[in-house]
């Protein structure tokens, strides 16, 4: 079989799980007709999920574009619901790529810095290593009375939990870099800036992208972690604000556009770094023998 | 330099000069081990050394010193009457294992050395194509370093110390992980640069290292035999260039032969020459 052909099996197969699931989760609905609360069921149907909780969405519209929000009195409208999603979900996706970014370029630098030479290792090591030991979720109250709620304080928060992943990440995969790539380059005539420019940086690569991905995992936690104890927006708030009064469909909703969101960033990820790991042969997904 | 070695032509000045070089490694269970024990040697400019001996002898430390790439515990070695204080692009290095950066294409690999001198693209990418083309590779140029073979890749790094045109070249076994056949295309490949690049600027020096002994007596106008870290014996070869495999039954290179299996204790010792350790 080709390869292409594989691919596209593959991803029929994938399709097909995923249809699977969501009729699963409709039996499921019936088969357990328990509520949390009156008219709120602990399984929501996708009948429940399309109209009544994705109308729902619009309470948390804050105004603009001629749309009243409905805390100042305007209708429920679907119009409404979607502008909501995407503000919120803007939110959400601006602070926490915000925060990964910098965060990962923050703990890049500094982890490189521990190999750059003894004196940048005596000043950044101690101190980063430090930080890496401070439990993540456990500085949220710190960072929220640091900054309160305001946009710095989520994004330096973001940026922290990342930065320490990517700090880790990149001593580990520095230290990994072959030597005779290092030999060859200086006797090639590399100085040491160049040498990292084009040994070390592109050396590190394939190691860094599961460092990456790890972190894009612990972005979105931390990111909802700071929005669950201190925003006034955000896919977090929402889910909070509908854990407060039992909307578990609500919540459901929210959690469905964050496997989305999720699973795109991902995807788009995993994209980039494929193509800038090209060079390398990419190890596949399955054993060699199941080939 | 020790009595015995080959001799230098009169008030030609070495263009690598060992004078007393030990190199002192200390293992895991804290003793140490003396890798190379007072070396002292001159190189003139334009010679194929080679280097042979058994593995862990030297040979590799007394390059990667020459090299910049290690410091020795006690001498010094100056090239060109420089001392080597570390690694620099006048030294050129083929190493054992493969040293090819998988991560530019072949082109980009040949290139390196010319961008970290700062040649303009037009003028590397045409020197990087003239070398590829010497090493057979041209076809290749713009592909990954993954899809090529063992042999291919190292013409590559050969293509690459060329281009980057530096005066001595250091070779570690470059060629013994080489089936037969792509080892003698090799050899032909080095030695025709080799030569090309004597019509032009004049020859330049290369440190061969080997444990092969028919590769030794193919490549050398000298060779230098190492045992457990002492130079034990030194001696030229002349017989005429090119050579093939029916040069190597001269009479000449036949008891070049025997001396080097002897060396390598192959055969039974010959006797030691005048100034030489003969563990």
């Amino acid at each position: 079989m080709s390869a292409a052909r594989r691919m596209a099996g593959e991803r029929w197969v994938a399709l097909g799980v995923l249809l699977a699931l969501a009729v699963l989760w409709q039996v499921l609905s019936v088969l357990y007709p328990v509520e949390a609360q009156p008219g709120e069921p602990m399984v929501p149907g996708w009948q429940v999920l399309a109209t009544r909780t994705l109308l729902s969405m619009a309470d948390y519209w804050r105004g603009g574009f001629g749309v009243t929000p409905v805390s100042e009195g305007g209708q429920r409208s679907y119009l409404a619901a979607m502008l909501s999603l995407v503000d919120n979900s803007i939110d959400t996706l601006v602070r926490l790529y915000i925060g990964w970014t910098l965060g990962a370029v923050a703990g890049l630098l500094l982890g490189l810095a521990v190999s750059w030479s003894a004196w940048t290792r005596r000043l950044v090591d101690p101190g980063a290593q430090f930080l890496r030991t401070l439990p993540l979720l456990a500085m949220v109250p710190l960072f929220q009375l640091w900054f309160g709620s305001y946009f710095i304080g989520k994004i330096a928060f973001v940026g922290y939990g990342v930065g320490v992943l990517w700090f880790a990440g990149t001593i580990n995969a520095v230290g990994n870099v072959a030597q005779i790539h290092i030999d060859n380059a200086r006797t090639l005539g590399a100085g040491k800036l160049h040498l990292y420019r084009t040994v070390v940086l592109p050396a590190i690569l394939p190691e860094l992208r599961s460092t990456l991905f790890v972190s894009l995992a612990a972005a979105w936690g931390a990111e909802l972690g700071a929005e669950y104890l201190g925003a006034q927006s955000g896919l977090g708030y929402i889910i909070v604000f509908a854990q407060q009064f039992a909307y578990l469909d609500r919540m459901f909703l929210v959690a469905l556009l964050l496997i989305v969101y999720t699973s795109l960033g991902f995807a788009a990820f995993d994209r980039l770094t494929a193509w800038m790991t090209r060079w390398s042969a990419r190890a596949g997904r399955e054993l060699p023998a199941a080939r | 330099m020790p009595e015995g070695c080959a001799p230098v032509e009169a008030n030609a000045t070495p263009k690598i000069a060992i004078r007393a070089v030990s190199r002192r490694f200390r293992r895991a269970d804290g003793q140490t081990v003396d890798a190379l024990a007072d070396i002292s040697l001159d190189i003139p400019a334009g010679e194929f050394v080679c280097l042979v001996g058994a593995s862990g002898c030297g040979k590799s430390t007394l390059l990667q010193i020459i090299a910049g790439l290690l410091a020795a515990s006690a001498g010094t070695v100056r090239v060109a009457g420089s001392i080597v204080a570390g690694p620099g692009p006048e030294r050129g290095m083929v190493f054992q294992k493969d040293s090819v950066f998988p991560w530019f294409r072949v082109i980009d690999n040949v290139e390196y050395g010319l961008r970290c001198r700062g040649m303009k693209r037009a003028e590397r990418e045409a020197l990087a194509r003239h070398y590829l083309e010497r090493v057979g590779l041209a076809h290749v140029a713009r592909a990954w370093p993954r899809e090529l073979s063992g042999g291919m890749l190292k013409r590559v790094a050969v293509a690459t110390v060329f281009a980057n045109g530096a005066d001595v070249l250091m070779l570690d076994e470059p060629f013994g992980a080489l089936d037969y056949v792509t080892r003698h295309q090799l050899h032909d490949v080095l030695l025709d640069l080799w030569e090309e690049s004597g019509a032009q600027t004049g020859r330049r020096t290369i440190l061969f290292v080997t444990h092969d002994v028919d590769e030794a007596l193919t490549l050398a106008d000298r060779i230098i035999v190492f045992r457990t870290g002492r130079l034990v014996d030194d001696f030229r070869v002349a017989a005429p260039r090119p050579r093939t495999t029916d040069s190597l039954l001269l009479p000449e290179l036949v008891a070049h032969k025997h001396r080097l299996l002897g060396h390598l204790g192959l055969e039974r010792l010959p006797p030691p020459r005048p100034g030489m350790a003969n563990a």
